[in-house]
């Protein structure tokens, strides 16, 4: 017995590298959601009980497993509630897991297109003769923009390099992106958003996670930017997938539950040179002006609502 | 408390007829208890749960008054999970309901507990580094609005103005669909006898009293040195002159309000409730979860069927 679970441990996390290797658009959350309904699909479990017995030990195997588990936990969280709500919908066990079976495919099929639908709604936003800064890589903000591209509408863009940016996978990839789309991109420091934000229409920004009070985790340096896009009174627009809603509520960056707190230590050792441990902040709700998601354009209270009507009991 | 009316106004109507009135007497007896059990009790331990993971060890907190959740929540973390942390309690006058909550936690080990008046607000604030604000609620309005006792809108303000978070615990029975924009269209008024019948504050300070003592100590220097049994009588005679002047005075003040009813143009307002703004609040815990004071209604809208 000990030997299945080895293996279905071994499995699921497996699993889920191999979903985010293969396919490069997808998000960590649908990975988690794809890896889970292969697990249901694979394992078979007999009973309702031991299906949810199943489901909480692969999704803490699976939070436990990665360091930055956010959006991840919030796929999970999602699924096991989807799966709650639906087991007593069958009396007969076996139409209930294949009804589960298809509905987790449908929701990931829904979860690929939510990034065209983000597109649909938000290209709006963006005008003739914009200047928009972005932070770091997105792949929903890109998709937003080359859109909008699409629709004939002229801007430029000021992406930041969004340290700390160990292989080139943040503001540099998003700014090869953009320019290879044909839109003129300006790959900027973190330290120049702040002499830039007057020349800038407006600012979009992805998110790893969108917290129930409307405030979003996303990487590192998204706080300074909002602080400095509220000062200057431009608008910030989020721009997420609805499955990313996740039931946190930080109060602050360091309210996070990320175990990274080593990172800002005193020292008299000059050994020790930059902190670059912290890869992730939050963003109040206060300095996001709208969320755009498949879900619509939604206000940050919004979130809180249709978090809760996720969560209804 | 309209809500828990409206609940229990709608059980007794769902009473089928047929039934006799012991039974149906029985039964919402049960009923009444199991509604008691979930809504107060029960959502009391769940809020603990969900509200102890801000306390950590070595946290400073403020409260004001005395909020049974609160009081629940602080007990909780500092006896069954271990945590020692400091606790502000502001109060006012006329309830002092702080000095409740001040007598059941300095009695518990791990909780060191500062007591101070309204008035001193912000200067509590400005000298302790206070990590967190808790708050009890009377009740929540439908616009994220918190409706508790006169003062809190005060402490909720000088906490947000100090960057401390403020955190509302309040079960969702408390939740109303009520809308009211400010504190003065619906509010309670308390007897405006409390608000002058204090014990009139006739001791001298500490520091005056020092220099009267000093004066006496050189008036008996110089009138031993002077004269003898006359002096004596002389100090002994201005001694009673001033504590003649004392009672006078104190005399006085005990008369100074307390006939306020025969002064037509004065009217002292005892106002026992105050509605804070959302934008003060940083979270709600409930029950239910945590969420904005601007998610409220859709608690109401949800959850309605389930009362």
């Amino acid at each position: 017995m000990s030997a299945a679970t080895n293996t279905t441990s071994f499995d699921i996390t497996e699993t889920y590298l191999k979903f985010l290797e293969n396919d490069p658009e997808i998000t960590m959350p649908v990975a988690a959601i794809e890896a889970l309904v292969t697990m249901l699909r694979i394992k078979q479990p007999s009973t309702s009980s031991e299906l949810i017995n199943l489901l909480s030990d692969s999704t803490n195997q699976l939070k436990k497993s990665v360091p930055n588990a956010i959006s991840l936990s919030a796929g999970c969280d999602l699924f096991t509630r989807f799966v709650l709500r639906n087991t007593h919908l069958y009396s007969d066990w076996e139409s209930c897991r294949k009804h589960l079976v298809e509905n987790g495919q449908l929701f990931l099929q829904r979860a690929k297109e939510s990034r065209e639908m983000i597109a649909k709604v938000g290209y709006n936003f963006v005008k003739d003769d914009d200047v928009v800064l972005v932070h770091s890589y997105s792949r929903v903000v890109l998709n937003l923009l080359h859109y909008a591209k699409t629709k004939f509408i002229r801007f430029r863009v000021f992406v930041t390099e969004a340290r700390p940016d160990v292989t080139g996978k943040n503001g540099l990839k998003m700014a090869n992106a953009l320019k290879e789309l044909g839109i003129p991109a300006c790959l900027i420091h973190d330290s120049q958003v702040g002499y830039v934000i007057n020349k800038v229409d407006k600012v979009f920004m992805g998110a790893e996670g969108v917290s129930e009070s409307g405030g979003i985790i996303n990487h590192v340096g998204s706080y300074q930017i909002g602080v400095l896009a509220k000062n200057a009174n431009k608008p910030l627009y989020v721009v997420s997938e609805s499955h990313k809603f996740v039931r946190m509520f930080p109060l602050a960056p360091d309210d996070l539950p990320i175990a990274s707190t080593d990172a800002l230590t005193f020292n008299t050792d000059k050994e020790i040179g930059l902190s670059s441990d912290l890869r992730i902040d939050f963003t109040p709700h206060e300095y996001i002006t709208a969320l755009i998601s498949d879900l619509g354009v939604l206000t940050p209270s919004a979130v809180s609502e249709e978090l809760i009507k996720m969560w209804y009991d | 408390m309209g809500n828990a009316i409206r609940w229990l106004k709608q059980k007794i109507s769902q009473i089928p007829i047929e039934m006799s009135d012991d039974d149906a007497k029985v039964q919402l007896n049960e009923d009444i208890d199991l509604f008691i059990q979930e809504k107060i009790l029960y959502s009391g331990k769940v809020i603990t749960q969900f509200a102890s993971g801000h306390i950590q060890n070595n946290s400073k907190i403020l409260t004001y008054g005395h909020s049974e959740v609160l009081k629940k929540l602080f007990k909780y973390c500092a006896i069954e999970e271990n945590k020692s942390f400091e606790i502000y309690i502001v109060d006012s006058k006329p309830l002092f309901e702080g000095k409740k909550l001040a007598k059941e936690l300095s009695s518990v080990k791990n909780i060191k507990c500062h007591y101070n008046l309204i008035t001193s607000l912000s200067s509590v604030l400005e000298r302790s580094s206070i990590d967190f604000c808790f708050l009890g609620a009377n009740s929540m309005l439908s616009n994220g609005r918190l409706y508790s006792r006169v003062g809190t809108a005060l402490v909720a303000m000088s906490s947000k103005n100090k960057n401390i978070p403020v955190l509302v615990c309040c079960e969702s029975i408390k939740f109303s669909d009520k809308v009211q924009l400010d504190s003065v269209t619906l509010n309670e008024l308390g007897d405006a006898d409390d608000m002058i019948n204090t014990k009139p504050f006739n001791k001298t300070g500490f520091n005056l009293q020092q220099y009267l003592n000093k004066l006496e100590a050189k008036k008996l220097e110089e009138q031993n040195s002077t004269g003898g049994k006359k002096g004596q009588q002389q100090q002994q005679q201005s001694k009673k002159e001033k504590d003649d002047k004392l009672l006078q005075s104190s005399q006085k003040n005990e008369e100074t309000l307390s006939n306020w009813k025969d002064y037509p143009s004065l009217n002292i307002l005892n106002v026992l409730y105050d509605l804070t703004p959302p934008e003060y609040i940083q979270k709600i815990i409930t029950e239910v979860g945590a969420l904005p004071p601007s998610s409220v209604p859709v608690i109401l809208r949800e959850y309605k069927s389930i009362t």
